[in-house]
């Protein structure tokens, strides 16, 4: 473990300016995310529901953010937002990772038929938009946010699939694999010790890209009312709700919420793209 | 390929836990209303038959028939369809053309000012749900400055021009019909500078690698050897070929285009496929929603297809 | 008064990781309708001497000092657009045929036209026609105007770089490894093409290759270049009889004779110098049999010591 953050460190002292900028100004945007998540209670000045009498107020020194139609202040709903984008983002992301994988280390070992179906099936998901699916399944399943992360799972799994499985088709290029067979190693032994640990790097950077597509996809789906229900705090529904009342010229219903998911999505794109370059890895994003 | 999507789709709109019925019909349905629905639409025969029903109506180019409207999908689907088409092309030209000029300068001035400045731009735009931009352009054009309209394709008092093509900019143009040309430019400029940026975001950084790649080939050398103009060899000679996998990207990313178009005319209440969709979910319109996500699968393919046949054109190197 | 004559020329790389003296004090001269080689292993600035006359060099490298007289005028200070007019019509470079000096994406006539109508105003049909021509001169088929570069093999490649440096009538042609890429029977071919079209055209030829038999074929003067510097420079018939530069002696050495009894094959122990710190005094001494002390010292400069063989050496002071 030790020998692992020292590897991380000399290649971070090794980078260029511009990696070395990347990834530490989105390691500070995603830790302040996550501690804005993990500590809501302690920052919002008010509870998330709590409405009040001062309805659609501008931005002043009781509501930083202005507030809502309800009344209820916007920098806290804000706060709590994050949660619900980083939970189901990072669910979503790390379940299709696994699936994903899984998916394609037995395709890529195993090959033939099942290697061309799962395949092609994984290149039609592929193409698919991301909003779509996760729309997909909110007619299936109804709106909400389990339909949003299963939706958003199953789009992102083909980008898992296909970089495992070049992985695996790499390694057995390198006729590696036979020689550790010929010593005795069975195949889930071959595919969990030998290949995966290579691929991983690469797997961790996807993932955080697909963070990222997560949340604005997670965003989105709130945007357009099929998301967690009212009056759950998300940045995307807010942003929703920031609409229906701009013709009351409430700006800062709008402009917050997108604020946020931009922050969010921005920091975590720096990251990926920091470590992405750091490691020389050549992740591409979707 | 495309066939194995259209299964897909079948696969999860039918196959997947969940009774979209009952949501259509709402919470007071009774057990007959329910039969009797699942009857009509066909859900109750055996799953392998279903399957091939949906196959062959496919074939047939029969989407089903709107639960909502009572007509049949394909006609409404047509009827949008131009919209959409309009703000996807439309998006695709402001792409290419943002993208490309600025992943140009970056390539010319690399690592320098302009460099950094246009590849900071790039990113932040990549992080920027579209939707939330179309949001701020509406607040910014449309109250802020009051310069440009924010809803719809005309404004109301100006009449729709023939219909030859469905898109409204290209019909009244042809009809040479100028007030609806104008009008309908000022409303499809935002819509269109929002689906693009995102996308030029890409364009930019393709083409700022490819084009540093390129500047740096022999023939670049050999170009100015004959003492060719440094322009023409930025433009002409580098640009030509460093152009090449931009055409494969906008193919590889029109899936995230559609996706983008898709949110913008929820946005800009634009009358397209997209907005019809998610009205269509909004009203559990089930034979609609699946019609339209048929399309855009569709569309995605056909897109992929042209997208392979014109690179095979313009790179002389392959043959088909 | 000869065509082109090089005087002290400086080209130097600005690398992260010092100054890269790739070019050091290089004088020589080409006259009128003479064809002078230009030989030395990979490395030694050759190419870059040749970039350096076509003011090709592009940052982080640039021309530190000396002159370069073209027909008497000095290139050194000239502008991009004073140059643009003079390469490719007074002086051409031919580069290596499979280095892909031609755009994949055009086709030869259009890549051969430009060369044309970048100095003259003629219409496209007109330069077209001249297009064809040159090919004719050069011995590939005028109707494959229409083809893509990558429909070509190496040599006709070769033929084709030949081809664009001829087709404005220059003055001065350079070919850079104009056979190195090629199979023997091409070389000989290209060889030949280079020789004739030179006593043909009357051009003054600069001919840069490591291949010492190419010079011996077709040039009347020799320099060989090392690590930057000329070690010797002469008629190409004494410098190859009689090398007086022990790294000229081990470089004629190094060719295996066609006839005669089976030698082992000499090679110069240890490797070219990396230019950022070149050795003091003169490059070769680490490598040199005979190093003296005062080969550490100072560089020794380039004398005559017979009659038209020049030689950079404290073994032979000047006369």
């Amino acid at each position: 473990m030790n020998k692992l953050f020292n590897e991380i460190g000399r290649k971070f002292k090794q980078s260029s300016k511009s990696d070395k900028l990347l990834v530490s100004a989105g390691l500070v945007l995603v830790l302040g995310m996550i501690l804005l998540g993990l500590f809501a209670s302690f920052v919002s000045p008010y509870g998330p529901y709590e409405m009040s009498q001062s309805r659609l107020s501008p931005p002043s020194t009781e509501h930083l953010f202005g507030t809502d139609y309800l009344g209820r202040d916007i920098l806290s709903r804000m706060a709590y937002g994050t949660r619900i984008s980083l939970l189901v983002a990072a669910v979503a992301a790390s379940v299709s990772l696994i699936l994903g994988a899984s998916l394609g280390l037995f395709s890529g070992y195993f090959g033939g038929n099942m290697d061309r179906v799962i395949g092609l099936t994984m290149d039609a998901l592929y193409s698919f938009p991301v909003i779509v699916l996760a729309i997909m399944m909110t007619i299936m399943l109804g709106p909400g946010v389990t339909s949003t992360a299963i939706g958003v799972g199953i789009a992102l799994t083909p980008s898992y699939y296909r970089v495992t499985r070049s992985f695996v088709l790499s390694i057995k290029e390198r006729g590696f694999i036979e020689g550790v067979r010929a010593i005795g190693a069975g195949d889930l032994h071959i595919m969990s010790r030998h290949i995966l640990p290579n691929a991983l790097p690469s797997l961790a950077v996807l993932a955080s890209f697909n963070m990222a597509e997560g949340i604005i996809s997670v965003a989105g789906l709130g945007f357009l009312g099929l998301g967690v229900p009212q009056p759950t705090p998300e940045w995307g529904a807010d942003l929703k709700m920031g609409r229906d009342v701009l013709a009351y010229g409430a700006w800062w219903v709008s402009v917050f919420p997108g604020l946020m998911i931009l922050a969010m999505v921005l920091g975590v794109n720096m990251l990926s793209e920091g470590v992405n370059s750091l490691f020389k890895l050549g992740v591409r994003r979707r | 390929m495309v066939w194995v999507s259209l299964t897909a789709i079948f696969i999860v709109m039918h196959v997947i836990p969940g009774d979209p019925i009952r949501a259509m019909l709402g919470p007071k349905a009774t057990e007959e209303m329910v039969a009797m629905m699942r009857h009509q639409l066909g859900l109750d025969k055996p799953l392998i038959a279903q399957y091939f029903d949906y196959l062959w109506n496919l074939l047939h180019g029969d989407l089903g028939t709107s639960i909502t409207t009572r007509r049949p999908v394909s006609f409404e689907i047509a009827l949008r369809f131009p919209t959409t088409l309009q703000l996807t092309i439309g998006g695709i030209i402001v792409a290419a053309i943002l993208g490309i000029y600025s992943g140009i300068i970056s390539a010319l001035h690399e690592n320098k000012l302009a460099d950094h400045a246009a590849r900071i731009y790039a990113f932040f735009v990549y992080s920027l749900p579209v939707f939330w931009l179309g949001l701020m352009f509406q607040i910014f054009f449309g109250k802020v400055l009051g310069i440009l309209p924010i809803y719809g394709q005309l404004d109301p008092f100006i009449d729709r021009p023939r219909f030859i093509t469905g898109m409204v900019v290209v019909d009244s143009l042809l009809a040479a019909d100028l007030p609806a040309f104008f009008n309908s430019l000022e409303h499809m400029i935002l819509p269109w500078l929002t689906v693009g940026l995102l996308l030029s975001a890409s364009i930019s950084r393709i083409t700022r690698t490819n084009m540093i790649e390129a500047l740096g080939e022999d023939y670049v050398v050999g170009a100015r050897a004959k003492g060719t103009p440094e322009n023409v060899v930025t433009y002409k000679h580098a640009l030509r070929n460093a152009l090449l996998p931009v055409v494969t990207l906008i193919g590889l990313q029109f899936a995230l285009m559609l996706g983008g178009a898709l949110l913008t005319e929820y946005v800009y209440s634009l009358p397209g496929m997209g907005s019809l969709l998610i009205s269509a979910i909004y009203e559990r319109d089930f034979p609609m929603t699946q019609g339209i996500i048929v399309i855009f699968s569709l569309l995605v393919g056909l897109v992929s297809l042209c997208v392979d046949i014109t690179y095979a054109f313009l790179d002389p190197r392959i043959k088909y | 008064m000869p065509v082109l004559e090089v005087s002290n020329l400086e080209t130097v790389f600005a690398t992260g990781a010092g100054l890269v003296q790739a070019v050091s004090d290089v004088s020589f001269t080409l006259d009128k309708e003479e064809s002078l080689g230009l030989a030395g292993e990979s490395g030694c600035g050759k190419s870059t001497t040749a970039m350096s006359i076509m003011k090709l060099i592009r940052p982080p490298g640039r021309i530190a000092g000396g002159k370069i007289l073209f027909e008497g005028e000095d290139l050194v200070p000239k502008t991009e657009a004073e140059m643009r007019q003079i390469r490719g019509k007074k002086i051409s470079i031919v580069f290596q045929g499979v280095s892909g000096a031609l755009n994949p994406v055009f086709k030869l006539g259009d890549q051969l036209a430009e060369a044309v109508l970048n100095h003259e105003q003629i219409d496209k049909d007109e330069a077209l026609k001249r297009a064809q021509g040159i090919l004719d001169l050069v011995g590939i088929d005028r109707s494959r105007t229409n083809n893509y570069p990558h429909e070509f093999s190496g040599g006709m490649k070769q033929r084709i770089m030949i081809a664009t440096a001829l087709i404005c009538n220059p003055n001065v042609v350079i070919a850079d490894e104009p056979t190195t890429a090629l199979d023997v029977i091409s070389q000989g071919q290209v060889l030949k093409l280079i020789d004739d079209l030179q006593r043909k055209l009357g051009l003054s030829l600069l001919l840069i290759t490591h291949d010492l038999s190419v010079i011996a074929e077709v040039c009347d003067k020799l320099v060989i270049m090392y690590a930057g510097k000329i070690a010797e420079y002469g008629d190409v018939a004494t410098v190859l009889k009689s090398p007086l530069h022990p790294y000229s002696q081990a470089l004629v050495h190094a060719f295996p004779p066609l006839k005669g009894a089976k030698q082992r094959l000499e090679s110069i122990p240890g490797s070219p110098p990396i230019l950022i710190n070149p050795p003091s005094g003169c490059r070769f001494h680490p490598r040199c049999p005979h190093a003296m002390d005062i080969c550490r010292g100072e560089v020794p400069r380039l004398v005559e010591v017979e009659k038209g063989q020049k030689v950079a050496c404290y073994l032979h002071p000047a006369k």
